[in-house]
């Protein structure tokens, strides 16, 4: 039996855990759960992940977890990694938990200004979310990073991190409802840093497909 | 050991408490300062240069400086190896780190709930969200997913059926117990209602929650929360 990830390609930390695992050259078997088909609410799955949610990964000795952040840790210390995305110094792997921690209620908030605009009308999901309100908290978030980027390469300093990889998955998906990004000129030179990494354009090649279509639409 | 920490926390602050409460299990020598919130004390120029996002808690240990509470955790569970509070497994750390990654926007919706609908309105005059009804179903299908999953339907008694307290408990508790603000009947989660009961019960959690205490004691209690903030 080999590592199973379940993933959706238009899910961020699904992306985020694909391309770790893929840089990280850990053999595994990607099984695709469609959250737009639903999938990810049948029986056979909630049997793998109780939280129906995508990424989640089923080891080789049956060992189940969600949460991608989590997921990519555990699979860095059961494997023994050594590598700078998460190095062993306390202070280094601090500093990249500060930013994870952040990202679930900072970054993240690009997910729901995005799922709210784009994708809920398209399912038909009656959302509460004020969508101006959520556009100024991805507005917030996008700053803060954005500052950052002016003094340092990355967002722990000189090497890119899992911090990075996790936030550019968030940040590159507002592509997809064509934001302005010219205002936030750091984050665009971070972002052409980060997609050196072929691993990265690799996770990301079903989204970019429809990035381009997009592109062509007027700009947010 | 030295003592090199200095924690910037508020004594309402559920991260803070939970940060406090690790650093006295472990008995860490630190030096702990109130961050004064209703005097905005955290939007000063000298506390957002040491936490840029303005919250609490925040570290500082000798210049190395850290916020978000659960990294803050996971440094002093590290720095001192406090391994009582914190797996070695690799398998039973996921399980924990799950928990924690989760709790982001999972349990903290309860205790937004509570601010929202309750301290919010009651103790700082702030306009209720129109959608009670709504966010209270969300708050206890929340409760109802930690009670099932990481409290295995009331089986387990520390989070993710650790063999004892970790800091996902540590994270977990001071949340739940925003309910207690609430008058909260906990009756329709027996297991969350035991693990409550014997975590308010451990004393330097019911050290680190005396400000909490003090803030609700005169309000109408159920008999039970009235029993656990004695």
């Amino acid at each position: 039996m080999s590592l199973k990830l379940y993933i959706d390609w238009l899910s961020q930390p699904s992306r985020f855990v694909a391309i770790v695992l893929n840089i990280l050259k850990v053999p595994h078997e990607i099984v695709e759960i469609r959250i737009a088909e639903g999938k990810q609410r049948t029986p056979e799955y909630a049997k793998i992940n109780p939280y129906r949610k995508v990424p989640a990964i089923v080891d080789k000795d049956g060992f189940q977890l969600a949460e991608s952040h989590a997921i990519v840790k555990y699979i860095i210390k059961s494997r023994n990694i050594k590598t700078p995305l998460y190095p062993d110094d306390p202070q280094q792997s601090a500093k990249i938990d500060e930013y994870l921690d952040y990202h679930h209620t900072g970054t993240r908030k690009l997910s729901q200004y995005f799922f709210n605009l784009m994708v809920a009308p398209k399912l038909g999901i009656e959302t509460t979310v004020n969508l101006e309100q959520a556009k100024k908290e991805a507005i917030f978030a996008l700053k803060l990073l954005d500052t950052k980027f002016q003094t340092q390469d990355y967002i722990c300093g000189k090497e890119i991190t899992l911090a990075d990889l996790s936030a550019y998955c968030e940040i590159m998906q507002l592509h997809m409802v064509n934001w302005d990004f010219s205002k936030y000129p750091n984050i665009l030179n971070w972002m052409s840093r980060v997609t050196q990494i072929k691993e990265v354009n690799s996770g990301h090649e079903v989204l970019l497909k429809i990035v381009q279509k997009i592109r062509s639409k007027p700009k947010l | 050991m030295s003592n090199t920490l200095t924690l910037y926390y508020n004594p309402i602050s559920m991260p803070s408490r939970a940060v406090l409460t690790l650093l006295t299990l472990g008995n860490v020598p630190h030096t702990a300062k109130v961050v004064d919130l209703q005097k905005q004390e955290n939007l000063t120029p000298e506390y957002t240069a040491i936490n840029p996002c303005q919250g609490v808690p925040a570290l500082d240990d000798d210049g190395f400086k850290l916020f978000e509470s659960h990294a803050i955790l996971r440094y002093i569970v590290n720095k001192y190896q406090l391994h009582d509070f914190y797996p070695k497994d690799p398998q039973e750390i996921a399980k924990v780190e799950c928990y924690l990654d989760w709790h982001h926007t999972g349990t903290k919706l309860v205790s937004k709930f509570v601010f929202d609908h309750i301290i919010g309105p009651k103790m700082m005059g702030r306009p209720a969200p129109p959608d009670f009804e709504a966010k209270e179903k969300e708050m206890e299908s929340i409760l109802q997913f930690i009670e099932y999953v990481f409290l295995g339907q009331g089986k387990f008694k520390y989070v993710q059926n650790q063999p004892k307290m970790t800091i996902a408990d540590l994270a977990l508790i001071f949340e739940i117990q925003m309910l207690f603000g609430f008058n909260y009947s906990f009756d329709k989660f027996p297991g969350l209602k035991n693990y409550v009961q014997h975590m308010s019960q451990v004393p330097q959690i019911k050290q680190a929650n005396q400000a909490f205490f003090g803030m609700i004691k005169n309000a109408p209690l159920n008999d039970f929360i009235k029993g656990l903030i004695q």
